[in-house]
């Protein structure tokens, strides 16, 4: 009896149902992705799809799995017992002839996902591992959920899923109050839910097992295949994935409608199915110049910040158009603070890179939040032969390189005997946050032009992409003659937020005294077992004009980043200066730190794809 | 330390009167789904929710489950109760009081999830699985103090079981589910760092707590804690009295609320007040029904109304809009309910 909630029953969702139905449909579609924020009826709608078509279950694959358990591994009991090499059957081929659903596919280690990925399209997982070495068929529909808020799977991840759909919640007030009295009832009286949900379920499970049947005949005309190469052409997609999972859901489609043949109309539904998450064309705004291209083409689709400033914008724009050359040096005579708003919040690129000349992608999120830990906590994904003395024994596995021996071995009445030959060690991981510290140039000149406002902005946008990859943050403000510690490390990002809103400009540049401070800041609290390297980012124009000591203030900014480079810290430069002529003060800076080197705008995922486009379109 | 240690009494708790509601809700209707405590140190957070387990009603299981199963309930046994009732043993049935769980921080993935029983493999060559932190939680309430500085893999852990009402172990040579349904409350101090928005929106209630600013209401709460700590047992037995009245009361609330009816203009109040403040995702909505459900029946009364949506829905929302991360979500119930006001009058 299935006590799931019944899939006829989920109100709405058309586009999220018509995905699935199509994964089930056809043998040939073997990935759907579905995106969408918290309390979506995500869960429930996968979990539903439970015996939906008799003997099909759902077959969960949980976060805690480890990769032996997902692929398979020896069974000890058996070789125990007999001394056979016996393969226990992972996930993998449990899920075989079902549908694999992982909740929150994100959040899974990126190999395990590779892993499931590669089973799932070769339809067979081979087994070579432990001693022993096996394959069997596994065709499963793989059924992946995600909150986008929580990060995203990588491009070449999310590529190779045939269907990808957004859930949103329903902004009916009819459908939502629908959606709750169905909600209420199933938890009062399920089985009288069940019962009357029973016909419906039998009509689509009769519908998919038609389907079917028919899915591997369908006929593609020419034209339409003709029409699938160009649409996915104009939409630049990259690759033949999206194009061939185009044409499968097209099939499965007509199918499911009970046709032999594809229509049009099967291909335009087929289109957002398949190509929203391969789309890689210009927004259709984009038009000559650079200022308008960065702020339409870098606008994050998250939320924007409400203090946004329109007329600020300009001064972020990047400087293509000439503007006054140097801006009049700030007078200390009238060392007035201002507090500027925070200017707009982008989507940033991966600015801290492994390598230490990153390159800019557009896409950031590599493994930089991955960490494999060295003391006993984090997620034990797989294990290893232990290099020199055993910490973090991984039982399981050293039971089974034990168990084929144990026929040979004096057991003195226990069932396993083991020899230091079979231990084995846990390999742990762990999504664990960078320590990055801001270190603000506050100092007068960076109020010209409304600077501020853009960097703050940027300073926002940052936050944001340490809030998904849950970083530590901390912020240091230097000017007049201090540099402040304006925020701890935290995690607390939405405090990091408060303190950048009411953060003050105006008075000198000591930018050797806030390096210093930065410094100290991240060497001094190295207690955390595992071994990061702190980045630390200044967001400065970097022109000094306070020494700590006697001297041109600037050298003594150079000469002490030269003596930071090698601490283990990484950088990243920000160079917030705006005019042209550029002055390469605060690159001459990065170079001492051996860092990386941005200027404010670059750091905008949005800005490099719209000035991209910008010189193709000429 | 002796085992049984006293609480100390919930009745005692000077004030904080929206915090001890929340909890009351969610005993009274444990598919509310939980509360999230937030607030400055030394503001008896962790003293209720501890204070709670000595208001716990009964609960009808499995006897000898380690999961805590319940009991009739075989469509979401665990795999041990069925091979038991399989191989023909006769199962019986315990009345056990539902208990407050502590996860505490410190904790391994393995005795959160459960594991392969190592001493059972060593001694016998083969699999058992021992369950842990999750089947315990089972049915009961799970408690986390300081659920922000939760390890993020652990996080996914309890966000899994509570999604799926299952713990699907999958680790260490076993393969395993058992039923995890139980009733989350976390407490946490938000200048120590933000809690993840998912985890954020599996809390069914949400309730910020402040230190008592009247002088004599914290001169109170010193002198009953002196004596309490001077003399537990004696303390207890003074509130002996209220603690079994608000026994009783929660007995017949939840009694009441199984006959509480309600009616469309219910659920189109919740449906209203969510799309109106911009709230993800349709927990909300459910939340807010049951929640005023709840809080009806708490106050005696035989109808849900409007009112009491509204009542409830301070306590439902806040975490729940739609938000920047960098803004305070402030929930103004006044203006809420001239806007609902106006709302279904034009209506």
């Amino acid at each position: 009896m299935r006590v799931t909630y019944p899939f006829t029953a989920v109100v709405g969702q058309e586009q999220v149902k018509k995905a699935v139905l199509c994964g089930l449909a056809s043998r040939s579609i073997n990935a759907v992705l579905i995106r969408g924020p918290a309390g979506t009826a995500k869960t429930t709608l996968a979990r539903a799809l439970d015996g939906l078509v008799p003997g099909e279950r759902v077959i969960n694959l949980p976060l805690n799995a480890t990769e032996d358990q997902i692929m398979g591994g020896l069974d000890f009991e058996a070789a125990l017992r007999s001394g056979e090499r016996k393969v226990l059957p992972g996930i993998l081929q449990r899920a075989d002839g079902n549908i694999l659903y992982v909740d929150g596919i994100n959040l899974l280690p990126e190999r395990l996902v590779h892993l499931i990925l590669d089973a799932g399209r070769r339809q067979v997982n081979v087994i070579e591992r432990e001693g022993v070495s096996c394959e069997h068929d596994c065709r499963f529909l793989l059924l992946g959920t995600m909150d986008p808020d929580e990060g995203e799977l990588s491009p070449h991840l999310m590529d190779r899923f045939d269907i990808c759909v957004s859930m949103a919640a329903s902004e009916n007030v009819d459908e939502r109050m629908e959606i709750l009295r169905r909600g209420l009832r199933y938890e009062k009286e399920p089985t009288a839910f069940l019962n009357e949900f029973m016909a419906s379920e039998e009509d689509v499970s009769s519908s998919i097992r038609k389907a079917r049947e028919r899915a591997a005949y369908i006929i593609i005309p020419p034209g339409h295949l003709d029409a699938i190469a160009k649409v996915c052409h104009d939409l630049g997609v990259q690759g033949h994935r999206g194009d061939i999972a185009l044409a499968r859901t097209a099939s499965a489609l007509a199918a499911l409608d009970g046709r032999d043949q594809i229509v049009l109309e099967d291909l335009q539904a087929a289109v957002p199915l398949c190509l929203e998450h391969r789309r890689n064309d210009p927004a259709p705004e984009q038009t000559g110049e650079g200022r308008g291209d960065q702020e339409k083409g870098g606008e994050p689709p998250q939320q924007r910040p409400p203090q946004q400033d329109r007329e600020d914008m300009g001064d972020q724009a990047p400087s293509s158009d000439v503007e006054s050359p140097l801006p009049p040096p700030p007078r200390e005579a009238t060392p007035k603070d201002q507090v500027f708003s925070v200017g707009r919040a982008f989507v940033v690129i991966d600015y801290i890179g492994e390598d230490k000349r990153a390159k800019a992608r557009t896409s950031g999120h590599g493994r930089r939040d991955r960490v494999i830990t060295s003391d006993r906590s984090g997620r034990y994904t797989r294990f290893q032969m232990p290099q020199g003395r055993v910490r973090d024994l991984a039982f399981d596995a050293s039971i089974r390189a034990a168990a084929p021996y144990q026929r040979s071995r004096y057991r003195n009445g226990l069932a396993v005997v083991l020899d230091p030959a079979d231990l084995r060690e846990k390999v742990r991981e762990r999504k664990r946050g960078t320590r990055v510290l801001f270190l603000v140039d506050a100092s007068g000149s960076m109020g010209a032009h409304q600077r501020m406002v853009a960097v703050k902005g940027a300073i926002l946008a940052l936050l944001q992409d340490a809030y998904q990859k849950r970083d530590e943050v901390g912020m240091i403000a230097f000017r007049k003659n201090d540099a402040e510690l304006m925020l701890p490390l935290t995690r607390s990002v939405h405090l990091a937020a408060k303190k950048l809103e009411q953060m003050p400009t105006g008075g000198r540049t000591p930018l050797a005294l806030g390096l210093s401070k930065g410094f100290e800041l991240l060497t001094k609290d190295r207690s955390c077992g595992v071994r990061d390297r702190p980045v630390m980012v200044i967001l400065t124009d970097g022109r000094a004009n306070v020494a700590m000591g006697e001297g041109d203030p600037f050298q003594e900014a150079l000469s002490m980043a030269h003596r930071m480079a090698s601490s283990g810290i990484r950088f990243v430069v920000v160079d917030t200066g705006t005019s042209l002529p550029r002055l390469d003060r605060a690159l001459r800076l990065c170079r001492a730190l051996e860092g990386t080197y941005f200027r404010l705008e670059e750091l905008d995922a949005g800005y490099l794809a719209a000035s991209v486009r910008a010189v193709m379109g000429r | 330390m002796t085992k049984e240690r006293p609480v100390y009494p919930f009745t005692a708790i000077v004030g904080q009167e929206e915090m001890k509601e929340a909890l009351l809700l969610n005993v009274i209707n444990p598919l509310i789904g939980g509360v999230l405590i937030r607030g400055e140190k030394g503001t008896a957070k962790s003293t209720a929710v501890r204070a709670l387990a000595d208001l716990l009603p009964k609960r009808s299981v499995v006897a000898n489950c380690p999961c805590g199963c319940t009991w009739g309930d075989w469509d979401h046994a665990c795999p041990m109760c069925i091979e038991r009732k399989d191989t023909g043993e006769e199962l019986e049935e315990a009345l056990v009081a539902m208990r407050v769980i502590e996860l505490p921080l410190s904790s391994t993935e393995d005795r959160v999830a459960g594991t392969l029983d190592m001493e059972h493999a060593l001694r016998t060559g083969k699999k058992k699985f021992e369950p842990g932190v999750l089947a315990k939680a089972n049915g009961n309430i799970l408690y986390v103090d300081e659920v922000n500085l939760l390890d993020d893999h652990l996080v996914d852990l309890l966000l899994d079981a509570a999604a799926m009402g299952t713990n699907f172990v999958e680790r260490e040579g076993v393969s395993f589910a058992h039923p995890a349904r139980f009733t989350l409350v976390g407490t946490m101090n938000p200048e120590e760092g933000d809690l993840r928005p998912q985890l954020l929106d599996r809390f069914g209630l949400l309730v910020d707590v402040k230190a008592e600013q009247d002088t004599r209401q914290r001169m109170e709460v010193i002198r009953r804690r002196i004596a309490f700590e001077r003399d537990p047992q004696e303390f207890c037995e003074e509130y002996r009295g209220e603690q079994e009245k608000l026994r009783n009361e929660i007995l017949l609330a939840q009694s009441r609320m199984g006959e509480l009816d309600f009616n469309d203009e219910v659920l189109r109040t919740a449906v209203e007040i969510s799309l109106h403040l911009g709230v993800d995702g349709h927990r909300a909505d459910l939340t807010l029904v049951k929640a005023a459900l709840a809080s009806a029946a708490l106050r005696g009364r035989e109808k849900v109304g409007r009112e009491d949506v509204v009542r409830v829905s301070h306590l439902v929302l806040p975490h729940r809009m739609r938000r920047n991360p960098f803004q305070d979500s402030k929930l103004d119930t006044k203006e809420l309910g001239e806007w609902l006001q106006e709302r279904f009058q034009s209506a």
